[in-house]
């Protein structure tokens, strides 16, 4: 695929650029609509508990309050758990839980009531007013006390279990009995919060009297739709959405398909209720107490043998949903984000609900939970024979899929180049090997990826408009959280039609004016997206180029576009030609009425039917240096190594690079959500206590990329959004293994937690 | 003469202030002085800087992300130095200087050498964090023209990112530094 790009591939600045470093755009938390009420959510103080009563005589009494809402006053449409739809086959043991406001709490800082008013303070105010009366239920907060069929709390009539499945593969008794060595540990971590520099935040407003408008900071706000007409009993188009500029969701900002972003209908009922414009943003509080990733508990005993062949492998992989089970998929060893052939297998999948924050998606979703325990338990194993665990990896690391189809893109360059970056041959030790109070280590973790949805398996559409001037506007329903996706796909219709980059604008944020996308999530955009948009562009060149033919009598292979002089030319005779304006009038009819030349050519695309081949992988390489007096450890370089496909914008990718190391460094080390036993309230919900990383928290970091062309991904590209913050825990983790030689299990790898492995405390 | 309690200047101004005679309850008349312009509001007392910025005068490029001062991201300056505007009332900056995000482009709207090199290496993605960032990159260069990586690193240690964007934005802050050295001009 040696073809030269003139736009992708290049390294062109984000075109949001300009108006975020001169403050000029208005992110949701900046909008403001006239006559604007606040609103104020009130949350439960309770871990566990009916709502016995609820009086809001007082509240709404106050000067000022415009409109009060308990459960009584919301549809009662409820929530799907498990992620309903998701792998389809969940739908039967789905059950119906969280209703936008209910008459029981499941959690400190589940949702009671909420107010509008004039002002904050008045809302405020408002809130102290409500009257709520709560018979406490026992309640708990460990996923293995919930698990127990004895456990003194019941979360939902039908249990504390949503989901449980078995799944066998092989004979794992047997390969149990052929093993040399049998390892078996508990691999887990707490809750993290995805914590976006803006809250969550929506403005909604009934500007007829069955359609809804709003403003909301959202990653899927053409889906957000879809839910909300489904919740307040609307038709599909009578609902209205715009999100443009907004902070960074990085999962926590999907959809209401998945139950948490009940704020959303909250502020539209509020909003219906007082007669005008509702705005609801999450205290910091609010957004670091209402949802997390969910943490990781997974159990696993492998055996193996001398060799270093895995003769069998028993899991079992518990989600701790917290008060919800909306938005997990439960996942396992059938999940392909393993690199490695496990021939028997034995598993148990159990999603459980416990009292606490329950999941939102977070960047990498569940494969970042499982790979901390498959990357540490293969580095265990590594380690318990002898071998060097980057050579163990390689040397058992997939070719091939279980069918012995072998993965075309499995490029093992690209490790072996980290490797060498991080000085892996010369530096690289026995665990433990050092001295002196400062010790040193080397880890590697490795996953397979791939991106969500190609091959026609989500809806996302574009339109490419050729006007009349030459000038093309390309529209998509996409979310740029960030990653860039606005700049992205105006390359790659830039690219298809051959023209350059300026002369694409890229209109995106609002409902009313562009069609579906499933929004940005699942590295699926570039992939998915983009190749909705190539062939939205390819579509409207085409018939730019057979009406063109028409008028100059000729075949479309022999015509070319001077973008430039705004014209269709003849190749071979370039004198004859046909202006732009003058196609549009061929293709969509002249303007006989009115005197000029009007009107767009209009493509419209829809997904590539290839889905972009799976099963690539990367690495992250981690150099690390453990104060054994302090069990501070300090990132001294991490290298993350990835497959890509075709960069489509390399500065962009880089950035995705730094900021999947680097989220997931915090989460290796730093980042965890303490609960009060006692109350279960979250103990640390502000930025100072909950800590996530900055400038002084990493040494140097490097991204590096072979571009590995897929030949279904737009161009050859492949998504990348996840991935690079799906290795970085194992790779740290077993960085301080090879430091201290004593393994830490459970993340994030505190101080406390060095001192107590190295017997200092 | 006596010794002892010497009276604080700006805290008699202060005080003169919140009792003088207003027509409206609650409020005190402030002088802000915002790139340049200069407003005469009547502030309730209990407001931060930032929702004056925000709301009263629709200057939104500066953010509050956690409102209570621990992410950085509502930095402006304040006579040069950078301050978290979600922690300082407003009543507080009287006739003090301001400088915010909307004023360090050129008065016909062109960038910043700091901010053109932030686009151009991409020291940001989703941008919430990075008016911040920007003033206290302005700062830090405006204070110390030359800083090596590690005080780069310290200047910006209060500026939260969660997209993690740190390599680049240290990354330009040193291009920055280099290009305004280097004579570039403003805009």
């Amino acid at each position: 695929m040696a073809r030269e790009f003139k736009v992708v591939g290049k390294p062109i600045p984000r075109i949001d650029g300009p108006v975020k470093v001169t403050g000029s755009c208005e992110y949701i938390t900046d909008i403001e609509v006239e006559g604007m009420l606040h609103a104020e959510l009130l949350i439960s103080t309770v871990a566990h508990a009916n709502i016995k009563s609820i009086d809001t005589t007082k509240a709404k009494a106050l000067p000022g309050i415009r409109a009060v809402i308990t459960h009584k006053e919301v549809p009662d449409y409820r929530f799907i758990g498990l992620s309903e739809g998701w792998l389809g086959t969940l739908s039967e043991t789905a059950h119906p839980e969280m209703r936008i406001l209910d008459d029981k709490v499941r959690y400190y800082g589940d949702l009671v009531a909420a107010v509008a008013a004039d002002n904050l303070e008045i809302a405020n105010e408002a809130l102290k007013l409500i009257e709520v009366e709560y018979e406490e239920l026992p309640f708990g907060l460990d996923a293995d006390e919930s698990m127990k069929p004895d456990a003194p709390y019941k979360i939902f009539p039908w249990g504390n279990i949503a989901y449980f499945v078995e799944l066998n593969k092989g004979n794992a008794d047997k390969g149990f009995k052929e093993a040399d060595y049998i390892l078996e540990n508990r691999y887990s971590g707490r809750r993290v919060n995805q914590c976006s520099m803006e809250p969550h935040a929506v403005i909604a407003w009934w500007p007829e009297p069955d359609k809804v408008t709003y403003y909301a900071s959202s990653q899927m706000i053409h889906v957000d739709n879809l839910y909300l007409a489904d919740v307040l009993g609307l038709p599909r188009q009578n609902v209205r959405g715009i999100c443009k500029f907004f902070s960074m969701g990085t999962g926590n900002k999907c959809s209401p398909f998945w139950g948490y972003w009940r704020h959303i209908p909250i502020a539209a009922i509020l909003a219906k209720k007082a007669g005008k414009p509702v705005r609801l943003e999450f205290t910091r509080e609010e957004e670091l107490a209402f949802g997390c990733r969910w943490p990781i508990i997974v159990d696993l005993k492998a055996g193996f043998k001398n060799d270093g062949t895995i003769t069998a492998l028993d899991g079992t992989f518990t989600a701790d949903a917290g008060a919800y089970s909306t938005s997990v998929a439960p996942m396992g060893l059938n999940q392909p984000y393993v690199a490695y052939h496990f021939p028997n297998t034995r598993e148990k999948q159990i999603v459980v609900y416990t009292n606490q924050a329950r999941g939102w998606f977070f960047r990498g979703y569940a494969p970042v939970r499982l790979m901390w325990a498959f990357e540490t338990l293969i580095d265990e194993i590594a380690n318990k024979l002898g071998m060097d665990p980057l050579d163990y990896r390689l040397k058992v690391q997939l070719a091939s899929d279980e069918n012995g189809v072998p993965y075309p893109h499995r490029n093992r360059d690209t490790l072996i180049q980290g490797a060498d970056a991080i000085g892996w041959k010369g530096k690289w030790h026995k665990p433990g090997s050092g001295y002196g109070v400062k010790r040193r280590g080397l880890g590697v973790a490795m996953s397979s990826h791939w991106a969500q949805g190609g091959g026609r398996q989500l809806p996302d559409q574009a339109l490419v408009r050729i006007q009349n001037t030459g000038n093309v506007v390309l529209i998509t329903g996409t979310a740029d959280l960030g990653q860039g996706s606005a700049t992205v796909l105006a390359q790659i219709c830039a690219e298809e039609l051959g023209i350059p980059m300026e002369r694409v604008s890229h209109e995106y944020g609002d409902t009313a004016y562009t069609p579906f996308c499933t929004g940005s999530w699942g590295s699926k955009t570039t992939v998915v997206l983009g190749g909705a948009v190539a062939n939205a562009a390819r579509d409207a060149k085409r018939q730019l180029l057979e009406a063109a033919a028409r008028a100059l009598d000729t075949a479309v292979e022999e015509l070319d576009i001077d973008w430039e002089k705004s014209l269709v030319y003849i190749k071979a005779a370039h004198e004859k030609s046909v202006s732009i304006a003058k196609v549009v009038d061929v293709v969509v009819g002249p303007s006989v009425w009115l005197f000029g030349t009007m009107g767009d050519i209009i493509g419209v695309g829809y997904p590539s039917e290839k889905r972009a081949v799976a099963g690539d992988i990367s690495a992250t390489f981690a150099e690390i240096e453990v104060d054994t007096e302090t069990g501070e450890v300090k990132l001294l370089n991490m290298i993350n190594a990835f497959n890509a496909g075709k960069a489509i914008n390399p500065l962009l990718l880089e950035s995705q690079l730094a900021g999947g190391t680097l989220m997931g460094a915090g989460m290796a080390l730093m980042e965890e959500m303490v609960y009060d036993p006692s109350t279960g309230k979250l103990l640390n919900a502000n930025m100072l206590n909950y800590k996530i990383p900055t400038t002084l928290d990493f040494g140097t970091q490097v991204g590096m990329w072979n571009e590995n062309p897929d030949p279904a991904g737009v161009f050859g590209a492949k998504g990348v959004g996840e991935w690079p913050g799906v290795t970085p825990p194992p790779a740290i983790g077993n960085a301080v293994y090879n430091a201290i030689g004593v393994r830490i299990r459970d993340l994030p790898i505190t101080p406390d937690k060095i001192l107590k492995a190295l017997g200092r405390v | 003469m006596a010794e002892g309690r010497k009276k604080l200047p700006e805290k008699d101004a202060l005080k003169a202030r919140l009792y003088a005679n207003h027509t409206e309850t609650n409020t005190v008349l402030t002088t802000l002085i915002v790139n340049g312009k200069t407003y005469q509001l009547k502030v309730e007392p209990n407001k931060t800087l930032a929702d004056i910025l925000r709301w009263e005068l629709h200057l939104t490029g500066t953010k509050v992300a956690c409102d209570r001062g621990e992410c950085g991201a509502c930095t402006v300056l304040m006579e040069g130095m950078p301050i978290l505007s979600c922690m300082t009332l407003a009543i507080a900056c009287d006739g003090k200087r301001i400088e915010t995000i909307e004023g360090l482009a050129g008065p016909s709207g062109e960038m910043h050498l700091i901010q053109r090199i932030f686009v151009d290496n991409d020291g940001l993605q989703c941008g919430f964090c990075t008016p911040g960032v920007l003033m206290t990159v302005k700062a830090l260069l405006d204070n110390n023209p030359s800083p090596s990586e590690a005080e780069v690193r310290k200047a910006l240690s209060g500026n939260i990112c969660r997209c993690s964007a740190y390599p680049n934005i240290i990354k330009s802050t040193l291009l920055a530094a280099e290009a305004i050295k280097a004579g570039g001009q403003n805009g």
